[in-house]
């Protein structure tokens, strides 16, 4: 017990004041009686064998003491330093990332928090209300302003902890909304202080209170593996860090698509890194997993996996004096590689392109590939044209067609194209007054063909042409574009393939799981470990692997820190320990309360 | 003093007999038996004759039918002697009412009583001694000197019963009763005085009176007591638990007093200075066994 004003112990002095106006109080009226005989008789009596009768013949000179001295104490405002004290409604955020997985205190860090949550519950009075938000990538309310304990109980039991990093300007964010127009607030914050920096102040104005969870740091952990193929081989880079306060020496472990493939034994210095490489990994290997053999305090940033990168992307060439349009449109598709080149500069040698552009200009021969004509030359070998056509507009389908999927061309307009004759070869995809527009056909590739200079239409600015370029790459390109996967910590972010007709996901050590159109374009991918993705197109299967891993700078450095929050830490240093007081003199107030009632029972009585 | 009584009341008195436990020979023929068998009318025993006795006493008509002598015994009526003893310190003028007035009251109702049954009465006012004595009394002309003599008591100085009925030894006539009427409130006690007027073959009776403030106090507060007859001073913080100490202490006075006159053949009576007078000559003291 402290006391927030020490000053108000002077009025002590009013205590032998009080015991000096017993003393003048005691004044003794006098009386005449017959005789003192009997008295003298009594009073030694009640002196011989009662000695403390002495004390209780003054019972309210000690009471007045008892209570001038709790007044005293009252007004030296003594408090019990305590969590959450008077605040009417306690905000609790409870930190739920990786770093609290760590088991350098029992159970856990993420145990002993909600432990200190469940003391702050227990310790709720009446009237008062708490709050629990969960900070992790996203701050997540558990439980709003309730004074229900059990309720409180229920959504700390049921939270859980999470894989990813602590987000805490988000949490404060949502925190500063929720408190902006409420008084008696504090705010708590249990948590190991690894989150993520702070870039603006959420401008909270309330108390805040950090109570810091975590003691050792002794952590090593992977935090990079990454492969790459480099003229047919397969290397695989590991980083491991130790964030540990201490010299280590483990032994790392690589596995090749689940074979063991090497042990290797490693020393790290005290917060130092090192890389280790591996080479002439088997060139067929899709997936590899490192393990680091010795036990720490958060073990699940000692595995890594990492997905050998396939040689899927797409190279196509655009071969233009110059095409913003496609340009852009071509450059938004996932999985192609975009190269420019001029008609003067085209090199016929150049076959290691998977698709061709060739914008209002036609080589001497086709390459052998996906090709796509842009305003075809009049002259040229493959498409016959007969005269010009002006100021088109009504351009509608010629018919159904998958590469005319989600596009409105109700709108569209040509101001000038040629007439193109329609090979035998082609069909025509757009069309506006028997003017075919779009062909698409195969020659030794897949062709498409556009009849006009796409500067002359309006068609480049509607929202309707980079899905029908994409579309139409998708046709060229099968099995290549559309499907597309973005880890973005604990979540996949998933392009399903247009032709895909089942989705199964199969997640590091659960069952395998069935989706059916329309599919979900994110998984959560909480655990660590390799994410198998298989799209049912038609009759085949397409695999992709996706890797999961812990290890993380910020979250494996499990040293427990301050909040970095300036504001906080500002505060901190300044205000010395302003929160979590009791003060006990409302309670003082009441004992002297119930003192003078009881004074003034004992004079009523004539102790 | 004679307006403490009114005329029906003092018929009343007449009516009341002093008794006495046991019947003590006196000078004169009075109208007590006394345990002396003598000249009455009232017979009391036959006895064998022996030379010398008055023959007027021989039964004859025993002698008829036995042939032998029997002389017949009276009981010899004998006057007594009464001792008033009255504690005249100055604690009696205490109290509301005061105690002094009820012992007056007591004293002239019993020399009263005593001299309208031809008996003999002697007062005594005690203080730390002997303070005044009026010599044996008799006959209904001697009341109202006893009254008088009542009358010019003054109630003053400390109390010393034992040192005051020592001294009074001096003017011992015989045996007789002896009533003595104090509140008892002394450090010296008044065990040794009584022992000695038994010892000067006194029946003695012990009316103890107490002042209503004194049976029970109703102190409330500190207070600075003195002591009416010594100016000696006390203080004390009258809490309830030290007014029942003090019931406490005179229930045990009180019964210890009670104790020793019981144990000695003495008659003893607390009476409160605030019982009426009539009560306490009509109801009181013939129950305790004082008056017929």
């Amino acid at each position: 017990m402290s006391l927030l004003n020490p000053a108000g112990l002077g009025f002590a002095a009013i205590i032998p004041l009080i015991i000096l106006l017993y003393l003048l109080k005691r004044r003794f009226q006098e009386k005449v009686i017959s005789s003192t005989y009997l008295w003298e008789e009594v009073l030694k009596d009640m002196e011989a064998t009662t000695p403390w009768q002495r004390l209780k013949k003054n019972l309210l000179l000690f009471l007045q003491l008892l209570a001038a001295v709790l007044l005293v104490m009252a007004l030296s405002r003594p408090y019990l330093p305590v969590a959450g004290g008077l605040e009417k409604q306690l905000l609790v955020v409870l930190d739920a990332s990786a770093s609290m997985m760590a088991s350098d205190v029992t159970p856990s860090r993420w145990g002993m928090a909600q432990k200190e949550v469940e003391k702050l519950i227990d310790r709720l009075g009446p009237g008062e209300k708490m709050t629990l938000i969960k900070m992790g990538e996203q701050p997540e309310v558990l439980q709003a302003a309730s004074g229900d304990k059990n309720e409180l109980r229920r959504a700390l039991r049921d939270a859980q902890l999470e894989t990813g990093r602590a987000d805490l300007e988000a949490a404060l964010s949502l925190i500063a909304s929720l408190s902006r127009d409420s008084r008696d607030i504090m705010l708590l914050i249990v948590s190991d202080g690894k989150t993520l920096p702070m870039e603006h102040d959420p401008g909270i104005k309330c108390p805040v209170e950090f109570i810091q969870i975590g003691r050792g740091s002794d952590n090593l952990a992977i935090t990079t593996l990454a492969t790459r193929r480099d003229s047919g081989q397969v290397l695989a880079l590991a980083r491991v860090q130790n964030f540990g306060e201490k010299a280590v020496v483990s032994d790392i472990e690589l596995r090749v698509d689940g074979e063991l493939f090497d042990i290797r034994e490693i020393k790290l210095e005290a917060e130092g890194a090192r890389e280790i490489i591996w080479e002439d990994l088997p060139a067929g290997a899709e997936s590899i997993q490192a393990i680091l053999q010795r036990p720490d305090f958060l073990p699940a940033d000692n595995e890594a996996w990492a997905v050998v990168e396939e040689l899927t992307e797409n190279r196509a060439l655009l071969v233009s004096q110059g095409n913003l349009f496609l340009e852009k449109a071509l450059n938004l598709l996932p999985g192609l590689e975009l190269f420019k080149t001029s008609p003067a500069e085209y090199d016929p040698a150049l076959a290691d392109y998977q698709l061709f552009i060739f914008d209002s200009w036609l080589p001497a021969g086709l390459p052998q590939a996906s090709i796509i004509i842009v305003n075809p030359p009049p002259g040229n070998p493959w498409l016959a044209i007969n005269g010009e056509a002006k100021n088109l507009s009504g351009i509608k389908a010629a018919g159904e067609d998958s590469n005319l999927r989600y596009i409105d061309s109700s709108d569209w307009q040509v101001a000038r194209s040629q007439k193109l004759l329609c090979p035998d070869w082609a069909r025509t995809l757009l069309e506006s007054e028997g003017v075919p527009l779009l062909l698409a056909g195969q020659l030794s590739g897949r062709v498409a063909i556009f009849s006009f200079d796409l500067h002359e239409s309006n068609i480049p600015l509607q929202t309707g042409f980079p899905i029908l370029v994409h579309n139409l790459v998708g046709w060229l390109l099968p099995g290549n574009a559309g499907a597309s996967f973005d880890l973005n910590r604990s979540r996949i972010s998933f392009d399903p393939h247009p032709e895909a007709e089942a989705i199964y996901l199969q997640r590091p050590g659960e069952k395998e799981e069935r989706y059916l159109p329309p599919f979900p374009r994110s998984f959560s991918a909480s655990h660590p470990g390799l994410y198998q993705i298989n799209q049912v197109l038609g009759d085949r299967i397409e695999s992709n692997f996706l890797a999961r891993n812990q290890g993380d700078p910020l979250e494996s450095d499990i040293k427990p820190a301050t909040l970095p929050w300036q504001a906080f830490e500002a505060e901190s240093r300044g205000g010395g320990e302003r929160l979590g007081k009791k003060e006990l003199w409302p309670w003082l107030c009441w004992a002297v309360l119930l003192l003078l009632l009881l004074e003034w029972e004992v004079y009523r009585r004539g102790y | 003093m004679k307006n403490i009584f009114d005329e029906d009341f003092l018929k009343r008195l007449e009516h009341l007999r002093l008794v006495s436990r046991k019947m003590r020979a006196g000078k004169n023929s009075g109208e007590r038996r006394s345990p002396l068998k003598g000249q009455s009318v009232e017979f009391a025993d036959f006895r064998n004759y022996s030379s010398g006795d008055d023959f007027r006493y021989i039964d004859w008509n025993s002698y008829a039918r036995t042939e032998k002598l029997f002389v017949k015994l009276f009981m010899e009526e004998q006057d007594l002697l009464l001792n008033i003893f009255i504690d005249v310190s100055k604690s009696m003028s205490w109290g509301e009412p005061p105690k002094e007035r009820l012992a007056l009251q007591l004293a002239a109702a019993f020399s009263y009583l005593a001299l309208a049954a031809y008996d003999r009465v002697a007062i005594a006012a005690c203080s730390e001694q002997l303070a005044a004595y009026q010599a044996p009394l008799r006959g209904k002309t001697g009341i109202d000197q006893a009254w008088t003599f009542l009358g010019q008591l003054s109630f003053a100085g400390s109390t010393n019963l034992n040192q005051a009925l020592r001294e009074y030894g001096r003017f011992s006539r015989g045996p007789g009763v002896a009533l003595l009427i104090s509140d008892l409130l002394s450090p010296h006690g008044f065990h040794d005085g009584v022992k000695f007027l038994q010892y000067l073959r006194q029946e003695v009776i012990v009316l103890q009176l107490l002042a209503p403030e004194e049976i029970n106090p109703t102190l409330h507060g500190d207070w600075r007591l003195l002591d009416s007859e010594s100016g000696e001073s006390r203080e004390i913080s009258a809490s309830s638990r030290l007014l029942k100490a003090y019931r406490k202490k005179l229930d045990d006075f009180t019964e210890a007093n009670r104790d020793f006159c019981f144990r000695r053949g003495i008659g003893f009576l607390q009476v409160s200075s605030a019982t009426p007078f009539e009560e306490l000559i009509l109801q009181l003291l013939p129950r305790a066994g004082i008056l017929a």
